[in-house]
């Protein structure tokens, strides 16, 4: 019970870093029974921004039971940390930081995910081997959604 | 109040702006050098302004490391395709347009040291680190600078730095716009490039009057060897003049040469 609690403060917790990262001002996820709303004060600056909200399961405490290894044995996902835009190279006409087969250590990047105009290098932070590239440079990815899959040492 | 570098305020002015037309911020990155280097492969990212909150690997001349802390610094790289220039006469118009941006947004007395340090009050502020690739007939460049903007006293004393070091808080007793000097940076190195293509001369006059050694007696070691003489000046190809002790003038490139004792 406690546990599940847990589970529930960090997902807001989640929730609110996402929401703070794309400057919005309220969100709400509906998710059968559960109901999460939050609200914050206006940024100082009025954005516009458009957050694809297609997956709200997968931000529901419901996600996190299901251990990321069932859906594809032995191999674990590097996960978006933020909404944004998937870049697969440095440049777009640089080859790609990773390819399937590709050995991977935790510092190696894999990816570029833009974010309100910056760009994060995304990490590996795991030994292995890439097993799967899930998004296409250009693709609009959201916060948890799978990116790659490796298998791990 | 958050000093997060922006694109859009960096760009905001940009309009005649070769470099620095397009601006690209990380959040972290190995070196913003190597950034630039991955988009020369397509000669339409010529301008292009690679800048990053955190560099781990951030170079300095002669393989040294150039040490930064998340947000602290201005950490830029400007990325020149197909430029007829010396990469000297390229390294002295950055400094001297570094030390411009750095004068107009914080009000500092900035001086040169040659070749790439920038220094306030004998400490060493921000650095200047130009790289060139030759491919076929062309020759392209990166020319990084790393600016050091909100470091307090205690970063530079519990670092082992080749020289004492300083951040433009520090010295101008306030808390540098770091967007402002970002596009100030951009606007002056712009300017200062052209100036360097066009007519050499004038960019070694900005240069010797912001200049820390001409007039002064130093020693400079140049392949292991050392030299002492008077600075009389630097040429825009061939590096440092220096009159030596024993006579005769003699040229120190920048590739090969570092300045150990300034008087």
């Amino acid at each position: 019970m406690s546990d599940k609690k847990q589970t529930d403060i960090q997902k807001v917790k989640e929730l609110i870093d996402l929401m703070i990262a794309n400057d919005l001002v309220e969100l709400e996820i509906v998710d059968g029974d559960n109901k999460v709303s939050l609200k914050r004060p206006q940024p100082s600056q009025q954005l516009v921004t458009h957050v694809p909200m297609a997956a709200p399961a997968a931000h529901a405490p419901a996600a996190a039971a299901v251990p990321a290894q069932a859906q594809d044995e032995g191999l674990i996902e590097i996960d978006s940390p933020m909404v944004g835009t998937f870049y697969a190279s440095p440049s777009p006409d640089s080859d790609a930081f990773v390819k399937v087969g590709d050995r991977v250590e935790p510092n190696t990047v894999v990816c570029i995910v833009e974010a309100m105009k910056v760009l994060n290098e995304i990490k590996a932070e795991m030994s292995g081997t890439i097993e799967k590239v899930l998004c296409k440079a250009g693709q609009a990815v959201e916060y948890g959604q799978s990116l790659f899959k490796v298998k791990p040492d | 109040m958050s000093d997060r570098l922006d694109v859009d305020a960096i760009e905001a002015g940009t309009a005649n702006r070769y470099i620095g037309r397009k601006v690209l911020v990380y959040s972290d990155t190995a070196s913003t050098n190597d950034v630039a280097w991955e988009y020369a492969r397509k000669a339409a990212n010529s301008g292009l302004a690679v800048f990053a909150e955190k560099q781990s690997e951030g170079r300095g001349r002669l393989g040294r490391s150039w040490q930064s802390s998340e947000g602290e610094s201005l950490l830029c790289s400007m990325l020149l395709i197909g430029f007829e220039v010396e990469a000297e006469a390229l390294t002295i118009a950055a400094a001297v347009a570094t030390a411009e941006a750095m004068r107009t947004t914080c009000q500092v007395d900035v001086r040169i040291k040659w070749p790439n340090d920038i220094m306030i009050n004998g400490k060493k502020v921000a650095g200047i680190l130009v790289e060139s690739k030759i491919v076929g007939e062309r020759k392209d460049f990166v020319i990084g600078v790393g600016i050091n903007c909100h470091q307090e006293q205690e970063f530079f004393e519990t670092r082992k730095l080749k020289m004492a070091g300083t951040s433009l808080d520090i010295e101008s007793g306030q808390k540098t716009d770091r967007n402002a000097l970002a596009g100030n940076l951009l606007t002056t190195t712009d300017r200062w490039v052209m100036i360097a293509r066009n007519d050499s001369g004038q960019v070694v006059n900005e240069w010797k009057r912001l200049c820390s050694q001409l007039g002064h007696r130093i020693t400079v070691e140049c392949d292991g060897v050392q030299h002492s003489g008077h600075c009389i000046g630097v040429d825009p190809a061939r590096g440092l003049i220096l009159q030596l002790d024993r006579g005769s003038v003699r040229m120190f490139t920048a590739a090969h040469t570092t300045i150990v004792k300034h008087l």
